[in-house]
């Protein structure tokens, strides 16, 4: 079903500690995170979760030792009980800005330039156990630049946003969703309404959860849903060939009396409509929208932006 | 005679036949051996099977199963002394409504469960103990229909029941019970998993084992702890397995009513300078000052939280010459009881070697 490995034309997340951003792989472009330039050519064909570390401006799949995350873990330096007689100044780390950066010229790993800053640190012996952790971990993470490639889930897309961009979806916080997903009981072969701005977070999140099944109507304000976190996911095209869509200021107009049951036609339209949830623009669109009319299911153009254009995906 | 959905899911057509009671997918019309809900009002429901010729008494009156019979799964039946809802089951119902056979998880703990492990479609699951069955009918509503369940139950009694109850809901093919003591002999299963669900009371036992039984491609884990003592364990040990983005959390529901709270405004006394507006102002303030303030208060009207009832007649109730001193405000007043704690959730990740 999903591919275990990382394919290029993928949306994948990429990942810095706890910094997400949502990439494609595309073959010689460089993508920008916390202010390193690199490709992502290297991480075709290794498994989604992989972690790499930039060299030369490439990504080269490393083995990502576990951080301590979890105190208690033995340590073999000795250390101190507390910071009594700790004095906090700059002559306690001997190596100079200079020498860290002649090293990582010389192509010095991460993990060996922390090694040399704690052996050159006056002070890290007699600091407790918890502050080493601190202070091995706050180096690396200044020193150790990895990256690790993830296939996107809504756990992580909402977190990346909510972190990121919280207005963007309304403030929704990972459990809020997580509820919202199961009171509303969507699953295989379920038909759900959708009216969000989420820039498509909702709708990504229930597509998830539908698996390809089912029916979904988004029901949008404006001109046109946006659907930006759907990207993300990398649906493939069965999973769109039900969903639908319908412009919220003409949810007044469903229902009215007209020459033809409104109902009727709207369903009749939907078979028809079914199959696409994009079509070409034309001028006739919007002089569709006479209220006069029995609204059918609005054929609405669907794109994204791909290799510098927008186009439809389908 | 056992008829089953047929899903062609490149095609999205599936075709119905008349199906036995199935919480997998809705049906519309009640028929005899149906588990169905009966709501009789705010947190007051009841799950009843349907059989020929029985009745069953509710607090409104005598409820005979004939007449559900045929009757549209959310119709409103009216009994002898008032009425009630009949509706289709689905995993939430069911865990208001299960029998008890252990403490179970809620649909609060169970929302983030499923959201953390990833699980949609296919996703195959394993986990222990089954209990009560209440996460694990969550857990199968969300991976069906291609997905697996392995639940795993050392108490024989229960996992027999567990396995009854799915194949009676119709779910037995979504899910394998297993009677089995996992901290003893592991789960037996070799890189078969998308995700593990751990509710157990030492669940350190059984991480080396729920490694293995996740897919090479890697997986998601999560080990349910009431003491902080277990979870501390379980994140270290999660640790030296190679575990990754090891985190805790715990969810904890807050529940409000929404009431018009009257909030009267503070009577402060007689400004210097400012001219009395009306006399019942300054009778008000005159007498305030020359009594304790203990008394004064008792003077104020004190915040209440009004019911619909009560609101109604609350203009006639509003003593007119303070009128403008009180604002009616609509608000979310915290209830007195609320959910307490369940239980700290650890989350992992088990990334491809």
């Amino acid at each position: 079903m999903l591919s275990p490995l990382i394919e290029e034309h993928q949306q994948v997340l990429l990942k810095k500690e706890k910094n997400f951003k949502v990439v494609q792989i595309r073959k010689k472009r460089p993508v920008w995170m916390e202010k390193v330039k690199f490709t992502l050519d290297g991480t075709i064909g290794h498994p989604y979760g992989s972690s790499f570390e930039v060299q030369d401006g490439e990504l080269v799949r490393v083995v990502s030792k576990s951080e301590p995350e979890v105190l208690g873990t033995e340590g073999t330096i000795s250390k101190g009980e507390d910071n009594r007689n700790l004095q906090d100044t700059d002559e306690n780390q001997k190596l100079s800005r200079d020498d860290i950066t002649a090293m990582k010229k010389e192509g010095v790993s991460g993990e060996s330039i922390v090694e040399h800053l704690i052996e050159n640190s006056a002070t890290f012996k007699t600091k407790t156990e918890f502050a080493q952790q601190k202070y091995i971990k706050k180096k690396k993470k200044k020193h150790l630049a990895v990256f690790t490639i993830l296939r996107p889930t809504t756990r992580l897309l909402c977190e990346m946003y909510f972190n990121k961009g919280p207005s963007k979806i309304c403030n929704l916080r990972i459990d809020s969703l997580a509820q919202i997903l199961t009171q509303a009981n969507v699953r295989a072969n379920s038909k759900v309404m959708i009216v969000e701005t989420c820039v498509g977070l909702i709708v990504g999140a229930v597509m998830e959860r539908l698996g390809g099944t089912g029916t979904i109507v988004q029901f949008y304000p404006g001109t046109a849903p946006v659907r930006q976190a759907v990207e993300a996911y990398n649906f493939p095209k069965t999973y769109f060939t039900n969903m639908h869509s319908f412009p919220l200021n003409m949810v007044n107009t469903l229902g009215r009396n007209s020459e033809t049951n409104p109902n009727t036609q709207a369903s009749n339209g939907a078979s028809e409509d079914l199959n696409t949830d994009c079509v070409p623009t034309s001028e006739d669109a919007t002089e569709e929208k006479n209220l006069n009319d029995a609204p059918v299911l609005e054929k609405k153009k669907y794109k994204v932006f791909r290799d510098g254009e927008w186009i439809c995906p389908f | 005679m056992n008829f089953r959905h047929k899903i062609a899911l490149q095609k999205h057509i599936f075709c119905t036949v008349e199906v036995n009671m199935s919480f997998e997918n809705y049906k519309d019309n009640i028929e005899e051996d149906d588990i169905v809900i009966l709501y009789l009002g705010h947190d007051y429901m009841l799950p009843l099977k349907v059989k020929k010729g029985e009745t069953y008494q509710t607090k409104f009156g005598a409820l005979r199963h004939n007449d559900l019979i045929g009757m549209k799964y959310g119709s409103k039946v009216n009994a002898a002394r008032g009425w009630l809802y009949v509706l289709h089951p689905t995993a939430e119902l069911w865990t208001q409504n299960l029998p008890h056979r252990t403490q179970i998880l809620y649909s609060t703990d169970i929302s983030m469960i499923v959201f953390q492990l990833d699980l949609r479609p296919g996703s195959v699951v394993v986990e222990s103990g089954t209990g009560s069955a209440s996460l694990s009918h969550a857990l199968i509503r969300t991976i069906a229909p291609t997905g697996h369940l392995y639940t795993f139950e050392f108490h024989q009694q229960r996992a027999e029941k567990a396995a009854a109850e799915f194949k009676e809901h119709g779910l037995d093919r979504l899910v394998t019970v297993a009677h089995r003591d996992v901290c003893e002999s592991g789960f037996d299963l070799i890189q078969v998993a998308d995700a593990v669900f751990l509710d157990l009371p030492k669940p350190w036992e059984v991480l080396a084992s729920s490694k293995q039984a996740l897919k090479l491609e890697g997986g998601r884990i999560c080990s349910f702890s009431p003491c902080i003592e277990q979870t501390q364990k379980t994140c270290e040990v999660l640790q030296e397995q190679g575990f990754s983005d090891i985190t805790t959390m715990e969810c904890l529901l807050r529940t409000f009513d929404i009431r018009m709270v009257n909030i009267p405004e503070a009577d402060l006394g007689q400004a210097e300078c400012e001219p009395n507006v009306d006399a019942g102002q300054s009778s008000m303030s005159k007498n305030s000052q020359s009594e304790e303030p203990m008394e004064v208060s008792s003077k104020v009207a004190k915040v209440q939280t009004l019911s619909k009832k009560e609101y109604k007649g609350l203009s006639a109730a509003i003593d007119p010459k303070r009128s403008d001193r009180n604002a009616l405000v609509k608000s979310a007043v915290p209830q007195g009881q609320m959910p307490g704690h369940t239980g700290f959730l650890t989350f992992a990740t088990l990334y491809p070697a």
